[in-house]
């Protein structure tokens, strides 16, 4: 009660879930969006694209044999997903190498591009990482059956285990099969609202410490790098992911 | 004149092309102490993410069909079995990329 008091009197006001929201760019917000509305997702995610454009386009415009810095980091992402989808995936996946360097590109930077203060992070929306994951799944899930036909499903049927077994095992493993795109964005939305909110609270405390702002500026600092590297480690999780199920819908025999 | 296959300059130069190759492999596994705390949030959210899922899904089908605590029951215990599926499939995952260092700690 008595910090209530304090925190109150302090005027601690702590809005950490405000930079969540979703506001059309012209005109006023509140009550139902029409789909037609740009709003601020709208934008970054057109920013995004934007950017991942200016990074490989831009970067690799002189085509320099001994490259320059920006036309190194579209090399270096090239090759870093193409290593990533022959290793994983093998090397019949590399026709589907378009598709993960979207994926990893469209991720990356809109990872990055939501850490520019008061922009707007579109990864922490589940909407747009679940839009993500159902593309990754439905076109893997399709794949499947189209290269095997319904001997895909021999992918849940575990030929290995015992015969009584097997039904139980195949069950168990149609769950697995729907709860990967569900944790596929879930995993994703989660780490980035999850580091944004904390920076906010931070800041919030940095607001009204006065002189002893130094500390909640110093944590903030320390969870931008945290931030910093989830961008990259989560881009890169959700890229080494849609190669797995890449590799399950390439070869589903185990 | 003899084949010159397993002797000679060029057993030396395949052996330098291994040696090569063997040096660059470990560069291509830098992310590993990175990507380890990673592999373990999966596994969690995949964990729960299973159980949330069996569970909706279980609800969903009680409140359509009327026999309420059945499909819960069924499928939450599923989306757990499924769940800890994933989990140890990436535990696979882990252990064989890292050869036999990993399974030796199990």
């Amino acid at each position: 009660m008595a910090a209530e008091d304090a925190q109150e009197s302090s005027g601690l006001e702590i809005h950490p879930m405000d930079q969540f929201i979703v506001e059309p760019l012209f005109g006023k917000g509140g009550g139902v969006l029409p789909w037609y509305q740009p709003t601020n997702v709208t934008l970054w995610m057109a920013l995004t694209v934007l950017a991942v454009c200016a990074v490989l386009l831009l970067g690799t415009r002189r085509k320099a044999a001994v490259p320059g810095r920006g036309q190194m980091i579209a090399e270096l992402a090239y090759s870093f997903v193409r290593n990533m989808v022959e290793s994983v995936a093998g090397r019949d996946g590399l026709k589907f190498f378009p598709l993960i360097m979207t994926v990893f590109m469209f991720i990356a930077l809109s990872n990055l591009l939501g850490l520019i203060p008061m922009s707007f992070t579109t990864t922490s929306h589940i909407a747009v990482t679940a839009a993500l994951a159902l593309a990754v799944f439905l076109s893997v899930t399709v794949l499947g059956f189209v290269r095997h036909g319904f001997g895909f499903l021999k992918l849940f049927w575990i030929s290995s285990a015992p015969l009584p077994l097997r039904p139980v095992l195949a069950l168990i493993e149609v769950m697995s099969y729907f709860v990967r795109p569900v944790s596929h964005s879930i995993r994703l939305a989660g780490n980035m609202m999850a580091g944004h909110a904390m920076i906010k609270v931070f800041a919030a405390f940095a607001g009204v410490l006065g002189v002893g702002a130094f500390v909640p500026i110093i944590a903030i600092s320390a969870v931008y790098a945290l931030e910093l590297l989830v961008a990259f480690i989560q881009a890169y999780v959700f890229t080494i992911l849609t190669c797995v199920y890449l590799k399950d819908a390439l070869h589903p025999h185990h | 004149m003899p084949e010159p296959s397993e002797t000679g300059p060029t057993a030396s130069i395949r052996k330098r092309i291994d040696a090569a190759k063997a040096e660059r492999e470990p560069a291509a596994k830098q992310d590993q102490p990175v990507s380890q705390a990673h592999v373990a949030w999966r596994m969690v959210v995949d964990l729960v993410v299973g159980t949330g899922l069996g569970a909706a899904a279980g609800y969903g089908l009680d409140v359509l069909f009327g026999t309420m605590p059945l499909f819960l029951a069924a499928l939450t215990l599923l989306g757990f079995a499924g769940g800890v599926n994933l989990m140890l499939r990436t535990a696979r995952e882990l252990t064989s990329k890292d050869g036999g260092e990993s399974a030796d700690g199990d």
